[in-house]
């Protein structure tokens, strides 16, 4: 089931939120907690029910497993091993349903040989709850969880909101909300809040990153057939999944953090205007925020604290050092961010691509005031203007990647990108009539439609100039923050919600162009992962 | 309490708009979807289009979002009158005609009827061919034009058009009535949702604002089949003729042609089995009732034969193989050719990659495999 389908918004939201209220205000609290496991069960199992028997299974073997972690906190050596085997039960399920047929054909390809492995369907967000209860695990083992009861675990495992797509979300900030009780309560404020953020997804997703997909797809489906491409068709391509990507992904994220407070739950901020990042690192503070956090805390940070430990050991000198402490590890992250988004060797040449892209800017950062100390590369407009731009461009060249269905693909696309010396003007001007026409393969893939640059510079514009929803509802705590102030009202008035007539008329008419575009459902792009 | 306001405000305007959008794509109606239900003459109308097309010389125009091309099939298909050969396919064979300069298929048909569909699927072969046997009219011939999708179910939705006859052939050669009645509460629920299409809402203002062509149906002059008219033309035995503007974008867009198509395709789905078996039983049906069968394969332009690199080719390969199986199996005599260089049609004798021209569709029987009993 989609969140931006009729289905969905018109049968299981109200007939789940209306069970959640009646049994609640009745002071069930745990049967309205198995309630929303009930129904966020039947969600994923809408899908293929297929499926519904892995997510159970591992909800079931992690919360054994965290209860045995709890359980022996006083003997290491055996907790060790018990978090061990949780954690290589999960990676290899993960492996073998998402990464088996990658290895497969990796091993024929070196060894000559041909092995096949029958067809593996890919259980939905997999990639989202492993994660989730690693994280979990690894706490438990560091005995920093709580006893938790197993319907809690199961709704902060399966809840519907963020199971799918995310945001990742962590035990310690999720948890202790199903606890509470008050907050459950029917709150026409939670579900006024709580359904214009939906609205404001739901806009982004189906108006804005489904309208310019049209423009992205052909260029790449042509890359992939072989067709040469121009330099104008392939930035326009790149630029179009630009922003589909992140209209897409961000539009979902507001859904589910939506959805989640029309239950009285608060959901940890996943998208903080990405692109207007002035620096890559910044990009990764911004973009899928619970993932980098995700990795930070339970990849990057155990793996350069022992390297660190290691290197001061060895009394190595100060470059080893830094290869050691600081390359490493940020190689290593991205190596797994890349990996975790999909199998395929473009997503490992993306992430390798974006921690070499950290690593420069690191070098950078500190060789900046110590060799380039310019007055230019204070921090004027200039100095921010250049720092967007290359972030941008960076990243830009990093979905090519991340979009292309193999390597070669990938390739022809980037080839275009940087071929300035192929630089054509679009042929045949008379066809200037069919500018506002729907016909993108008149002559050649873009030649008469415009209409892709008049996308792409307004997605820019809401991209770049606009605050995004969060900052819109700053005043009313939309979601949870990572650190405090991290998101920034805007400072615009009249674009700060109240629930006042404008906004109610604007978020009906967003709601209402949205539900009339639903004609054709579109998947998430992230559900591949 | 501003809360509750704000969502009381919110519910009613969404409800407002979204139910003058539904009933002005209830009532405005541009692709007759609706028009058994909101006491619209259309009905009549497509009877008397067809009517005037059939009575006429040069045939009539067909403006666009005025009448459903499906409506007009089914109509033209329970009209009484003599003809010999019966065309059922999509939009690649509604060029097939005997009235114009470049006849197709003379040396097979005396007259035919032709019932080309945009899009059409392996439900509008069944429907229309369960109309085509309803009228006391049969034709000698049925001819098939075999899409490279045409063996698979569920490719295009449109035949919900005329689900009667498709559910009632259905039923005749299965009898599995329960399966796809629930195949048709689906589709009943999408014609619903379509209310709330925003695309067929911008058609419903266009049809209000600039109301389309007239809705008289007016008589096609005599005129140059390959210059056409300012609108499509349907002649009276149901072929198209395309109007003077598609033409000459044609023209231009010929030039440029970059080979690459997958409408419809599956890859690696050529065809269903199921679907096989189906249209196997349509055609032991159809011979059942005295009715030669014939499948005809209509070439593609050659930029998309050409292009190596895209999985068309595959799927051109595979199916042309199991059409060959069928014919053999069925013992139905197949004309023509995916590959236009087997037909020798020329580069300028198609509108775009997969519509060719009458010129090139006279050639169709340069390629026969004869499996006649």
């Amino acid at each position: 089931m989609l969140f931006n389908s009729y289905i969905f918004i018109f049968a299981f939201l109200p007939v789940t939120l209306l069970g959640f209220y009646l049994i609640q205000n009745r002071g069930h609290h745990s049967f309205s907690i198995f309630w929303l496991v009930a129904a966020s069960l039947f969600f994923y199992g809408w899908w293929n029910p297929a499926y519904l028997g892995l997510l159970v299974f591992s909800t079931i073997f992690n919360f054994i497993i965290g209860i045995h972690l709890g359980k022996n906190s006083n003997n290491a050596s055996l907790n060790k091993i018990i978090l061990i085997i949780g954690v290589a039960t999960n990676l290899s399920i993960l492996g073998y349903f998402k990464y088996a047929n990658f290895f497969i054909d990796n091993l024929n390809a070196v060894t000559d040989n041909n092995l096949i492995l029958n067809e593996i369907i890919l259980p939905l967000g997999i990639s989202f709850f492993t994660f989730q209860q690693i994280s979990y695990l690894v706490d438990a083992y560091y005995n920093e969880t709580r006893e938790y009861s197993f319907l809690h675990y199961c709704l902060f495992v399966t809840f519907f909101p963020q199971l799918i797509a995310g945001p990742i979300v962590h035990h310690k900030e999720i948890l202790p909300q199903f606890i509470r009780t008050t907050v459950n309560t029917l709150k026409s404020k939670n579900i006024a809040i709580g359904l214009t953020i939906f609205c404001l997804g739901l806009f982004k997703k189906v108006i804005l990153a489904d309208g310019i997909s049209i423009y992205a797809s052909p260029i790449f489906d042509a890359a992939e057939a072989g067709v040469a491409i121009t330099f104008f068709e392939a930035w326009s391509g790149a630029l179009a999944y630009t922003f589909q990507l992140y209209f897409d992904f961000s539009g979902y994220s507001d859904m589910a953090i939506g959805l989640a407070r029309m239950f009285g739950i608060r959901l940890p901020i996943n998208f903080n205007s990405p692109y207007k990042a002035t620096n890559i690192s910044d990009f990764w503070k911004r973009w899928h925020i619970t993932l980098s956090r995700l990795i930070r805390d339970y990849l990057w940070d155990p793996v350069s604290l022992s390297l660190t430990r290691f290197a001061i050991n060895k009394e190595y000198g100060v470059i080893r050092i830094y290869i050691l402490t600081v390359i490493i590890p940020i190689i290593f992250s991205f190596f797994w961010i890349g990996l975790w988004h999909g199998a395929g060797w473009n997503f490992i040449i993306f992430g390798f691509m974006h921690g070499f892209y950290i690593v420069f800017f690191n070098l950078w950062s500190k060789s900046k005031a110590k060799f380039f100390n310019f007055s230019i590369f204070e921090n004027s407009k200039f100095s921010l203007l250049m720092g967007w731009s290359i972030t941008f461009i960076c990243v830009v060249f990093g979905w090519v990647l991340f979009r292309a269905e193999s390597f070669e693909g990938a390739q022809i696309i980037i080839n275009a990108m940087i071929s300035f010396d192929e630089i054509v003007l679009p042929q045949n001007i008379h066809m200037i009539k069919h500018w506002f026409s729907n016909e993108i393969f008149i002559n050649g893939l873009y030649d008469s439609n415009f209409k892709a640059a008049i996308w792409i510079l307004l997605l820019l514009f809401i991209s770049l100039a606009l605050p995004n929803t969060l900052q819109i509802m700053k005043k009313y705590k939309p979601a949870l923050e990572s650190y405090i102030g991290e998101i920034v009202s805007s400072r615009n008035n009249y674009l700060q919600w109240r629930p006042i007539k404008t906004w109610a008329l604007f978020t009906a008419v967003i709601f209402v162009l949205s539900i009339l575009n639903i004609s054709g459902e579109s998947e998430f792009l992230y559900f591949q992962f | 309490m501003f809360f509750k306001s704000y969502l009381r405000k919110v519910l009613l305007v969404s409800f407002i708009m979204a139910f003058l959008i539904a009933i002005t794509n209830f009532f405005v109606d541009p692709g007759s979807i609706y028009q058994k239900y909101n006491f619209s003459t259309q009905n009549q109308t497509s009877k008397e289009f067809v009517r005037l097309a059939v009575e006429s010389k040069y045939g009539v125009f067909r403006p666009e979002n005025i009448f459903n091309e499906r409506d007009i099939v089914r109509e033209f298909a329970i009209y009484p009158v003599n003809y010999d050969c019966a065309i059922i396919g999509s939009s690649h064979v509604k060029q097939m005609s005997l009235l114009r300069n470049n006849k197709s298929l003379s040396s097979y048909c005396k007259s035919i009827k032709n019932f080309g569909v945009s899009g059409a699927s392996l439900e509008d072969y069944l429907a229309i061919s369960n109309m085509i046997l309803n009228n006391e009219f049969k034709p000698k011939k049925v001819i098939f034009g075999i899409d490279l999708w045409s063996l698979n179910f569920g490719r295009d939705k449109r035949y919900v058009q005329y689900k009667k006859d498709y559910l009632s052939m259905i039923n005749l050669l299965n009898n599995s009535e329960n399966v796809e009645k629930s195949q048709y509460k689906g589709e009943f629920i999408s014609i619903f949702f379509n209310l709330f299409n925003l695309e067929y809402f911008y058609r419903s203002l266009n049809e209000i604002i600039e109301p389309n062509f007239s809705k008289e149906i007016m008589e096609a002059p005599q005129f140059e089949f390959e210059k056409g008219l300012p609108y499509d033309v349907i002649m009276p035995d149901g072929s198209l003729v395309y109007s003077s503007q598609v033409i000459k974008e044609a023209e231009i867009k010929l030039e440029n042609l970059d080979g690459l198509n997958d409408y419809k395709l599956v890859e690696g789905s050529y065809f269903q089995d199921y679907a096989v078996g189906f249209f196997i039983e349509l055609v032991k049906y159809l011979q059942k009732n005295n009715i030669e069968v014939f499948f005809v394969l209509i070439p593609y332009h050659h930029s998309v034969i050409s292009n190596e690199s895209q999985p068309i080719l595959k799927t051109i390969d595979k199916v042309t193989t199991k059409i060959y199986d069928l014919a053999k199996l069925l013992q139905v005599n197949v004309i023509g050719s995916y590959d236009p260089n087997v037909l020798q049609c020329t580069k300028d004798e198609f509108y775009d990659e997969t519509h060719p021209k009458a010129s090139c569709l006279k050639k169709l029987d340069n390629k026969i495999e004869l499996n006649e009993k």
